[in-house]
């Protein structure tokens, strides 16, 4: 059998040795312990032990300077056998995937977007990475596809002239909001949803409490053109600006806007209220109060009798109000809030949790409560 | 060139050009020329200006605190930077003390280079980044060379700077080809600042807003280029902040371009807890508040020994696949 011995690490500071002898001439029998060359590092000479007995055969030259593990010498056990000197191992070549790269900024968006990594594979053409392009290009040929494609709705016709017929609603909107809207209607005995849109392409072909999710914003033109509801309602509470924007498209296709009143709700007499409001559970509407269109209050709110509310304002739970306020558009109130009689409170303002008003808030503003508070683990 | 024949050359333009200069440290005598041989030549042609001394650090600082105070320019070598602990006392109650404590009549203009850094199986007490020990000591600048910026440079601006400097090189970075151009699809751009100790700003992509940012410094540098690379060609734009300066934090420069990125990972070699990540963490916490997307994510070596293994290393000191799996994590 050949031994082989390699260059030692001497020095962990060198990734070299120099070879400056060979103690034993060529092919001579060499006994283990023997000393066998000088090696030589940065900082001293050393004598390279034989770690096994047998006929020398160098690979190195005297003065040679070789890296640490390279193969200096053979030991072999006759001394006419010639060793080989092993080549340097070559490093193995990784296997190629076999699958195609998506980028992982494609793989994001592919995700995001709710798109099969496999379907994106195969319908992107060429065999390049696939990258963030390549799936935008994929969803605008999708939603072109889908939008040349006739439009096929489940039958959900009404019987024409019902003796208790109620107002059917498309609601805008799928998400939390939705669930609080649709489970007042499900108490309201003259009114029920037919049908939501929503633009997250996750919800297609799902329903909400049994309420189909038929398309996004641009299938309300056709889904109203069927007949398919009287009026809509949207249910989105965080965002003031896609209420607004989506009533203004309503009155652009001139489909009325429901307002959704909780039964628990009290709306008292002489109250003036425009369309496209949700008023949820517990809330009470006093005595000549006007409130304007596409506001969403949540449960417990309180708008005292005369007070008079803009459009498109957004209301945390708990939030009373007295007599004679005057609040202006796209008003924003966090929860549990108090107002004195007679404030006004300017246009797109919001009005942060645990506000105590007892004086005018003028427009643009953000009315902040600092009131501190500790949490302390139990002792 | 590389880092290391960088620093060589300018040392020896130093002697040449500035008569202020002093070189000395243990086992710099020529031919053995320093353990790693970062002043090798120059003791053979400046050899009343470069002295080879007894093994004691602290002797040694002390001696570079009277030079500098006499209006000398030392340049003092610490073997490894393992064995500044030794010189920590000259360096925390004298050398950084003395301008204020004689009220701006004295200066001392010292320079302290050390090789600080794991990955050579060196073992638990030659393999560290302990300048960390260092980072809370006022009127202490702390520079540490990366490889897109000339150390060289830097060293020429530690040694005319008046202040003292701890001169922080990596072991591992000594015989790396620098890379002050950038490389392919990688740019890099050079931010002054008022210190004099620039900051290198490396992109993976050529227009836009960047998808996260990566702050790091000195030996953590060499994996920067593989990194951006990888994310690249995953289309994940990276912008890479690499001061040379690392104490004072150049806080200002880095918070405009961590807003604009809104996520971070910051990398260092040394031990994450209490570390150089922490604080810079807190301090674009402090500024950003608002604008970050992600908490600041850290990346550091375990609080644990260095290991004299070198497999054993690897788990132990942040790797290029740690850094680049935590940026990935952070645009997900």
């Amino acid at each position: 059998m050949t031994l082989y011995i390699e260059a030692p690490l001497l020095n962990v500071n060198d990734e070299v040795v120099t070879l400056i002898r060979w103690t034993k001439p060529a092919r001579s029998l060499v006994r283990k312990g023997e000393p066998l060359a000088v090696l030589e590092t940065s900082k001293a000479t050393f004598d390279l032990e034989s770690p096994h007995s047998g006929y020398l055969h160098a690979f190195v030259s005297e003065g040679e300077t070789v890296s640490v593990g390279a193969v200096i010498a053979a030991l072999t056990e006759g001394v006419d056998e010639v060793p080989k000197k092993p080549a340097a191992a070559e490093p193995g070549a990784a296997a190629p995937d076999s699958s195609r790269k998506i980028t992982k900024k494609a793989e994001l968006a592919a995700r995001k977007a709710g798109i099969d990594l496999n379907v994106l594979r195969a319908s992107v053409p060429g065999e390049g990475a696939i990258t963030e392009s390549d799936v935008s290009e994929y969803l605008s040929r999708s939603v072109a596809k889908k939008a040349s494609e006739a439009p096929s709705f489940p039958d959900l016709v009404d019987d024409a002239f019902p003796t208790n017929r109620q107002q059917r609603l498309l609601i805008i909107g799928g998400g939390l909001g939705a669930v609080q809207v649709l489970d007042s209607l499900a108490r309201i005995d003259d009114q029920r949803a037919t049908a939501i849109v929503d633009d997250n392409p996750e919800l297609r072909s799902k329903s909400l409490m049994g309420v189909p999710v038929l398309g996004g914003q641009k299938d309300i033109e056709a889904l109203f053109a069927q007949k398919l509801f009287d009026a809509a309602v949207v249910s989105v509470s965080t965002s003031i600006g896609f209420r607004q924007r989506m009533y203004e498209k309503l009155r652009q296709l001139q489909i009325p806007a429901a307002n959704v009143i909780d039964p628990s709700a009290r709306v008292q007499r002489n109250a003036v209220l425009g369309g496209g409001n949700v008023i949820l559970a517990f809330c009470h509407i006093g005595s000549c109060a006007i409130l304007g269109e596409g506001n969403f209050l949540s449960p417990y709110i309180d708008i005292e009798h005369h007070c008079k509310i803009g459009n498109f304002c957004t209301f945390g739970p708990g939030v009373m109000m007295s007599s004679l306020v005057n609040v202006g558009d796209s008003v924003k109130f966090g929860t549990g809030i108090f107002i004195e009689p007679k404030l006004s409170i300017g246009s797109n303002s919001i009005v942060g949790s645990g506000a105590i008003l007892v004086g005018n808030v003028p427009e643009n503003s953000i009315v902040k409560t600092t009131m501190g508070y500790t949490i302390r683990p139990r002792s | 060139m590389t880092y290391l024949e960088n620093l060589n050359k300018a040392l020896r333009e130093l002697l040449e050009t500035t008569s202020d200069v002093v070189i000395f440290g243990e086992d710099i005598m020529d031919p053995y020329g320093g353990a790693f041989k970062v002043t090798r030549g120059l003791q053979r042609d400046f050899p009343h200006r470069v002295l080879t001394t007894p093994i004691s650090e602290a002797a040694l600082t002390g001696l570079a605190n009277g030079m500098a105070l006499r209006g000398l320019r030392p340049i003092l070598e610490i073997m490894f930077g393992d064995f500044t602990a030794l010189c920590a006392d000259q360096i925390l109650n004298h050398t950084s003390k003395f301008r204020i404590m004689y009220n701006d009549q004295v200066k001392v203009p010292m320079t302290i280079r050390t090789p600080m850094g794991g990955g050579r199986g060196y073992g638990p007490t030659h393999s560290q980044c302990i300048e960390k020990l260092f980072f809370g000591i006022p009127d202490l600048r702390i520079v540490a060379p990366s490889i897109f910026y000339e150390p060289g440079k830097l060293l020429k601006q530690a040694v005319s700077d008046d202040m003292p400097v701890l001169f922080v090189e990596h072991k591992l970075l000594y015989p790396v080809e620098l890379m002050t151009a950038g490389g392919s699809g990688t740019k890099v751009e050079h931010v002054p600042h008022i210190l004099g100790y620039p900051i290198s700003l490396l992109r993976n992509y050529a227009s836009g807003k960047p998808d996260v940012c990566l702050i790091t410094y000195g030996g953590v540098s060499r994996f920067v280029p593989s990194i951006l690379g990888h994310l690249a060609d995953e289309e994940i734009k990276v912008v890479a902040c690499v001061p040379s300066l690392i104490k004072p934090l150049p806080t200002k420069l880095m918070c405009e371009i961590v807003a604009e990125a809104s996520r971070v990972v910051i990398a260092e070699e040394g031990t994450g807890q209490w570390g150089w990540g922490a604080e810079l963490a807190a301090r674009l916490h402090e500024s950003l508040f608002h604008k970050l997307c992600k908490p600041v994510r850290r990346i550091a070596a375990l609080q644990t020994i260095i290991p004299a293994s070198k497999t054993l290393e690897l788990t132990v000191l942040p790797t290029a696949e740690n850094i680049e799996h935590a940026l990935l994590e952070m645009v997900e």
